[in-house]
């Protein structure tokens, strides 16, 4: 009998483990694209293909690709995305395996993408001989078109992931890019830091060229002898036409462009120095600054006048007794 | 025997069922990251076009030819690694709202990006929650003390303060959501805001995830009926 209800529970509990629905029931977006930026630098009359991977990892679902300017966002690289912006017809498609009215598919476009399928988007960017020297920043955008269903009050979410495109046009191939130093100096405005804490430098770059530029460069710091005791490398990121960007650190965080020396004492100089990628055209700027122990200076200073203030109190004490 | 053979099958087939969900799962997770990337595979030609000899590099790096240069792939870093971003929930389903009682939903945004400067997932609604036949709307939230925006994170633990708003939680997410009772608006496309950062880092990342928590709050007074909206998350690689 024992046995009987033993083996009916556990045909019970297989049965509500069958007809009970998965904990991941809810519609996923899952995109991935490479390559995940291109930088492209054409002469007029040339054209050049790249072909991009795509792969949806989660639910079926519908895309639309399409080509979408962008503008800096801010001083860190992000981009701001124009929708409804214009780009030159400079942009297309070479997939014969894409729905088409007639040849090849014009962007933008719509396809269907099973659960787990890659699809290759060969892209062509075609500059025609009479185009003039500039930079096109754009984006390579995929849409997801599928969103949640709701049966009450609610949000539906939709995913979106661009691949940038930094496309330049030159007849020279070696346009001349300038860049201005905009800003260099402290990130705290104290004239003096302390000798314990880490040296934060905040540079700024202006690109006051037509094209966009990698500046090449370091900031070389030299003590009261003139002697240099350190070079930060500076990553070569990208900075926009007309735009300003924060340099920092080779791999490391945007607001990170810190010199962290052992116990630093004394007047230093820094100097930035810059130059954008395959030119020589270098600018630099420097700037004094002072490192002391300051706070535990402080420290003492407060330690001994109290312990000063403290004997003298006994003291006076004493001569009262 | 029958009967217990019959048993041990049914009791083995919920089992076998989860395992084919885990290994999708994993499936979506890390399969990818290591994918064949020869680009020359599978023609890309038909009678009228042949991209052969014009085909994509195989590979991230440089190449010079005549007339043009190309770099694929993140600077500084020969990634092969590809930009995907998930979002694990696309429903967001209040249900039935009631007055003066906060409805919280969640989903989780998973971000991987093999570059050297990172990445950014932007937001925006595409208008306030508004009710399906008509134009009543549940105003996003000002939280506690009518500070936050779709710029500016406050608290918002008033069951008395209405509206609609989200937190983050998670990897490389804004500062400004200091805790859980911390709220923003998310940014009205309707009213021309530019589209907020949730998430962002300027380093390479795998599997970066980060929990979107939804808030709304309703007066008595709100007219009845369902409301909804749109959100557009955009992620994109860092230039």
């Amino acid at each position: 009998m024992k046995t009987r209800l033993l083996l009916s529970l556990l045909l019970l509990t297989s049965l509500i483990g069958l007809i009970t629905p998965s904990a991941v029931e809810g519609q996923t977006t899952s995109l991935s694209i490479w390559p995940p930026i291109l930088e492209v630098m054409v002469r007029p009359g040339k054209s050049v293909t790249q072909v991009y991977r795509l792969k949806n990892e989660a639910d079926d679902t519908t895309i639309t690709v399409r080509m979408v300017p962008f503008s800096a966002a801010d001083e860190f690289g992000h981009i701001n995305l124009q929708f409804g912006g214009r780009l030159p017809d400079y942009f297309s498609l070479l997939n014969a395996d894409l729905p088409a009215q007639a040849g090849l598919p014009d962007l933008p476009v719509t396809l269907n993408l099973k659960a787990g399928q890659s699809q290759e988007l060969v892209l062509k960017i075609a500059i025609p001989a009479a185009a003039e020297d500039a930079d096109y920043p754009a984006a390579l955008v995929i849409e997801s078109n599928t969103t949640g269903l709701i049966g009450g009050s609610g949000t539906v979410t939709q995913a979106t992931i661009a691949s940038p495109i930094l496309l330049t046009v030159s007849k020279s191939g070696t346009p001349n890019r300038l860049a201005k130093i905009e800003e260099f100096g402290m990130t705290r405005s104290h004239l003096v830091s302390d000798s314990f804490d880490p040296i934060e430098f905040i540079l700024r770059i202006k690109n006051q060229s037509f094209t966009r530029l990698q500046p090449v460069g370091q900031i070389k710091i030299s003590n009261t002898f003139g002697r240099p005791v350190a070079t930060l490398p500076l990553q070569g990121d990208h900075i926009l036409a007309g735009t300003i960007r924060q340099a920092k650190l080779e791999g490391s965080d945007p607001s990170n462009l810190a010199w962290n020396p052992v116990f630093p004492l004394g007047r230093y100089t820094a100097e930035a120095e810059i130059t954008p990628q395959d030119t020589t055209n270098t600018v630099s700027e420097n700037i004094v600054f002072w490192v002391l122990p300051y706070k535990a200076l402080l420290v003492l200073g407060l330690l001994f006048f109290g312990y000063r203030g403290l004997t003298k109190l006994k003291f006076q004490q004493k001569l009262k007794q | 025997m029958k009967f217990l053979f019959l048993l041990i099958t049914f009791y083995l087939l919920p089992m076998t069922a989860t395992a084919l969900a885990v290994e999708q799962m994993n499936s979506n997770s890390y399969k990818i990251r290591w994918p064949n990337l020869n680009m020359t595979s599978g023609s890309k030609s038909s009678d009228n076009y042949n991209i052969l000899d014009t085909v994509g590099q195989t590979a991230p790096g440089e190449y010079d030819s005549a007339g043009f240069k190309v770099k694929a792939g993140f600077p500084y870093i020969k990634t092969i690694i590809p930009f995907s971003f998930t979002i694990s929930d696309l429903s967001m389903d209040f249900g039935s709202l009631a007055p003066g009682i906060f409805s919280t939903q969640t989903n989780t945004l998973t971000v991987s990006s093999g570059g050297a400067n990172g990445y950014a997932v932007t937001a925006a609604e595409n208008n306030p929650l508004t009710i399906q036949a008509g134009s009543a709307t549940i105003p996003d939230t000002t939280c506690n003390n009518g500070s936050c925006s779709e710029t500016t994170a406050g608290v918002w633990d008033d069951t008395s303060k209405y509206g609609f708003g989200y937190n983050m939680s998670g990897n490389d997410i804004p500062a400004a959501f200091t805790d859980a009772t911390y709220f923003k608006q998310f940014a009205d496309a309707s009213f021309s805001e530019t589209a907020q950062i949730v998430m962002s880092s300027a380093n390479v990342g795998k599997s970066r995830t980060a929990t979107v928590t939804y808030k709304i709050n309703i007066a008595a007074t709100q007219t009845a009926g369902d409301y909804e909206n749109a959100l557009t998350f955009i992620a994109a690689p860092t230039y």
